[in-house]
């Protein structure tokens, strides 16, 4: 209710304003439309630069140093997978190599039954662990936990996979990996950390996209988990807000008892437990730095990327209707999650705006001023521009990455059209919303961030 | 005991410093020096910008950002409009009397963050606040004002910066200001970006210097942008378009003026202002320029002070370009020469601590203070005392006094306002234009002149214009004035600058002169020599 007064209020001043200019009813759009995209692209450059603007924020999302050793809590970590057989073997042995001690943690691959590639690659998989252990001779606590946890059900969607896995976990913290992850070794004991010394029920550590050269689009798809995971997140969490990704999260168990578990209706299960978890008083903390982020991969192809996004932002549109965000604490806490929430939806088409808007005014004969004012936006799409310039020579650097120096510039030549597919993607998703289909459009992967990172 | 306790207070030098450059000024604020045309320029421009929504009351020909003058023009509008203290370039004066004093207040915070050492800031401040140089220049409204202030606050952030991306986004923002102000201050933009790369680390050095060069780029780049929203930017001719004005016309029209004559050539303007400039104010240039030199050769390893010097340097790099100089285009470089000093003297005085320490413990430092300002006050005693802006006003109460308000009256541009704005009892001539736009606007000579000199009723003759008359610059007032006789003059008192006898008429002095332009021809005319 408070934000709903807060948002008239806002209209009426808004009104006040234009009339006081004497502005007509276009003239009124322009200015407005200027004011929410000033503001938009001053948030937008704010959370991008965040963990830049001064050292210590840095230090902020910096894993701890480890004062207890590593190897207090049980871990699960709850693998969903779905027609995943060429790349969940890695995973597994990824999985496998975690610098922690193995009674400690447990990896559980949760399949669907019908899933027959997958099932086949994880039960090989773990058997040649086992094979491989035995024929070390290591001592039995040397050996991880792996399971394979096989599930049927009407609804298949990663949410009912995990409500699935965690109920079967045995361990104090329930984590989430993708299929296709490569989480770094010392991920564990990091997190470890972080539970110990900083009390927090909640650790959402870094992912990153590697693969910047496979296609035209995936540069930029990227670079904008560079800036999420180690500069907006960050940001949003030291505002209160409570950002989860969809992976390598790690909850305490009370948790999810609490929140019971994950909403099995909902396309962004990630951003939607994140909300639930803020609202019944739960705290999170942020880790990130570019070795140990989990390593991922861009989708193949335009048609996959626009099926992944509309998901996620039809996902985000189901968390706002639902209203969860309007239980938070505080009213800062509210507009915070929305912002969040409707940011992926958005974002897109502020830049476009930012694009569009002063040509609207060289078109029109709006008064001078007005022009002018209509230009303002474009500055932090020019930011936006420099900072993703800057973020590819830190992946190029981060990550050894080999790719042509023309990258850098296809990176200004396509990024119009990126803004258009995530526009299209997020017009889908309302389209889908209305016309009330709900099901699971998956991403396939490919094994490409594993060629892609040199040794 | 009661000055320790004094000087202990936080906030006492800074008002100290603020109050020894607003005084100075204030003193013959009105008299000296005399109001010239640029003046009157920017304060009808600012007036016409926040009152009337006009970029200036002639058509704007972007010879600079109009963001100078909306400073003023918000002054103008806080203080109830341009005629509250009188004569409108008085309140303009008072603005920037006060812009002074915040730019000393700069420097002093800057020299303190940069040095540790109040008494080298408040000695170097002082310095500045009586040179002659400065109080002459910063009492007349100028843009070169504002752009000093912008900068200073500029290096401010910059240089408390220490690897803070938003201090540097700050510095960057009032750099662009500062080059809105005045477009001079771009030949320090290579210099600003060097000090970024030395002084920020690492891990923070692309995105401070992408956001310094984004930001103040964004800024520089909105004066072009207004022109092409005009549709001004380029040249009618280009493609055949109605005649118009075009910033690119301007620009290349500004880079081009002065040029005749190289910098180390006498007839150079460099050259005569660099004569000009050290006659004014010896004790302020040749420390300044020997604390440069001292910091090269002492001192260049600290990145500090290597940037202060670099950012001199580079200033008299635009000074000495070859192209037009005028006077007070040295205002920037005042400041940078005192932080040099400063610079200096912190050196010596970690060499020579005991020494320095010893000259500078409190009844002595007191001494120094007064022997300071005895030397730069008596170095141009006439900044005080002289007022050749006196005949100008009676000039203008006259014309308001005895004309009528539809005469067509030439002026000269530093009573435009005063002349045009209508206040209570006090009539607007409508008539009333500046000389130059006369000779050179199409909407003057063509369409209220109709091209005829015969037009015009009076003409309020001043040092300038008669000198551009003579020089030939202006042929179809020299037709008007040819046939006018001279109605009242107005000689200044004060044919002194710098205690040196001047010609009458020079440009530099205050007077004035009220011509009538007699229509018929066979007339005598009298012109006082």
């Amino acid at each position: 209710m408070k934000l709903i007064n807060v948002l008239i209020f806002t209209i009426v001043i808004f009104f006040g304003i234009a009339s006081f200019l004497k502005l007509s009813l276009m003239e009124s759009f322009i200015f407005g439309l200027t004011i929410i995209l000033l503001i938009q692209g001053m948030l937008a450059c704010l959370a991008m630069l965040y963990s830049f603007l001064k050292p210590e924020n840095l230090q902020e999302v910096l894993p701890p140093r480890i004062l207890y050793g590593g190897g207090y809590f049980r871990y699960s970590l709850i693998v969903p997978a779905k027609n995943e057989e060429a790349v969940i073997r890695d995973t597994i042995k990824a999985m496998a190599k975690i610098n922690y001690p193995k009674h400690l943690y447990e990896v559980l691959v949760v399949v669907r039954n019908d899933d027959l590639g997958t099932i086949k690659a994880v039960e090989k998989e773990i058997s040649s662990l086992a094979f491989a252990m035995t024929d070390r001779q290591e001592a039995m606590t040397d050996k991880v936990n792996i399971r394979l946890v096989k599930i049927d059900g009407v609804i298949a969607n990663k949410a009912y996979s995990l409500n699935m896995g965690w109920r079967c976990a045995q361990g104090d913290i329930i984590a989430v990996f993708d299929a296709e992850d490569e989480p770094h070794p010392d991920i564990l004991k990091s997190v470890d950390e972080i539970f110990l010394q900083k009390k927090v029920d909640i650790v959402q550590a870094g992912v990153q996209l590697i693969n910047v050269s496979s296609n035209w689009f995936s540069c930029l798809n990227c670079l904008e988990y560079y800036f999420w995971f180690k500069s907006i997140l960050p940001f949003m969490s030291k505002l209160g807000a409570t950002p989860l990704g969809g992976n390598t999260v790690f909850f305490k168990r009370k948790v999810l008892v609490k929140i019971r578990g994950w909403d099995e209706n909902c396309l962004t299960e990630d951003a939607d437990i994140g909300i639930r978890a803020s609202a019944a008083g739960f705290k999170t903390s942020m880790i990130y730095v570019e070795e140990m982020a989990t390593l991922e991969e861009a989708p193949a192809d335009e048609w996959q990327f626009i099926r992944q996004r509309t998901r996620w932002d039809q996902g985000y549109l189901q968390i706002i209707l639902k209203g969860d965000w309007l239980k938070l604490g505080n009213l800062k806490h509210q507009f915070l999650s929305f912002y969040l929430l409707i940011q992926p939806i958005i974002h897109q088409f502020s830049i476009l705006g930012m694009l569009s808007i002063p040509l609207i005014s060289l078109g029109l004969k709006v008064p001078l001023w007005l022009a002018m004012f209509s230009w303002l936006p474009f500055y932090f799409l020019l930011i936006q521009f420099g900072l993703y310039f800057i973020g590819l020579a830190d992946l190029k650097k981060y990550y050894r990455l080999t790719f042509s120096p023309l990258l850098f510039i296809y990176l200004f030549i396509f990024f119009v059209p990126y803004q258009l597919i995530l526009a299209f993607s997020s017009l889908r998703a309302g389209f889908r919303l209305f016309l009330g289909v709900f099901n699971w459009e998956k991403t396939e992967h490919f094994n490409i961030h594993r060629t892609v990172v040199t040794q | 005991m009661f000055i320790k306790k004094l000087l202990r207070y936080k906030y006492f030098l800074p008002w100290l410093v603020f109050f020894i450059a607003i005084i100075p000024r204030l003193i013959n604020l009105f008299g000296y020096p005399y109001l010239e045309n640029d003046e009157g320029a920017y304060t009808s421009q600012a007036w016409w910008m926040v009152n009337f929504g006009k970029l200036a009351p002639y058509t704007y020909w972007y010879d600079h950002a109009p963001f100078g003058w909306l400073t003023i023009g918000f002054w103008q509008k806080l203080t109830a409009g341009p005629l509250t203290f009188g004569l409108s370039l008085y309140s303009t004066r008072i603005f920037m009397t006060l812009v002074a004093g915040l730019t000393n207040l700069l420097i002093y915070q800057l020299i303190v963050y940069l040095t540790k050492n109040k008494k080298i800031a408040f000695l170097s401040c002082l310095i500045y606040s009586l040179s002659a140089l400065a109080i002459t220049y910063q009492r007349r409204v100028l843009l070169d004002n504002l752009e000093t202030f912008w900068l200073m606050l500029s290096l401010w952030y910059f240089f408390k910066a220490k690897n803070r991306l938003n201090f540097i986004w700050l510095s960057a923002i009032f750099f662009g200001l500062a080059f809105l102000s005045k477009e001079s201050i771009v030949f320090l933009l290579p210099v600003m970006l060097y000090g970024i790369w030395l002084t920020v680390s690492k891990e923070n050095r692309r995105f401070s210097l992408m956001i310094w060069l984004v930001t103040s780029l964004f800024l520089i780049l909105l004066f072009p942008l207004l022109a092409f929203l005009k549709k001004e930017f380029f040249p009618a001719s280009w493609f055949g378009s109605q005649s118009h004005v075009s910033f690119l016309e301007t620009v290349f029209y500004q880079m081009g003026r002065g040029t005749e004559f190289k910098p180390w050539q006498e007839e150079s303007s460099f050259f005569i202002n660099v004569v000009s400039w050290f006659k004014k104010d010896f004790l302020l240039l040749a420390f300044g320029v020997w604390s440069i030199v001292v910091n090269i050769l002492l001192n260049w390893k600290d990145k500090n002070n290597r940037i202060i010097v670099l950012l001199s340097l580079f200033f008299l790099i635009f000074l000495a370009r070859g192209g037009l100089v005028l006077q007070f285009y040295i205002l920037p470089l005042l400041p940078l020469l005192i932080l040099n000093i400063a610079l200096t003297l912190s050196l010596g005085e970690k060499r020579f601590k005991k020494q320095i320490d010893w000259l500078l413990s409190l009844p002595r430092f007191s001494l120094v203070v007064i022997l300071l300002g005895i030397a730069f006050i008596s170095e141009d005693i006439a900044i005080y005392t002289a007022q050749p802006a006196k005949k100008q006003v009676e000039a203008v109460v006259f014309v308001k006094n005895n004309l009528k308000t539809d005469d067509f009256i030439v002026i000269d541009d530093f009573c435009f306002s005063d002349l045009r704005l209508a206040k209570g009892e006090n009539k607007a001539f409508t008539n009333a234009e500046w000389f130059w736009k006369v000779e050179q606007d199409k909407e003057i000579r063509e369409d209220k002149l109709a091209n005829d000199w015969r037009n015009i009723d009076y003409i309020l003759l001043s040092g300038e214009m008669r000198r551009k008359l003579l020089s030939g610059e202006l042929p179809f007032l020299r037709q008007a004035f040819d046939n006018a006789v001279l109605i009242k003059d107005f000689p200044s008192d004060d044919l002194h600058e710098g205690g040196e006898v001047i010609d009458l008429g020079r440009e530099g002095d205050g007077w004035q002169a009220l011509f009538k332009v007699e229509k018929e021809a066979g007339f005598e005319k009298i012109i006082s020599q």
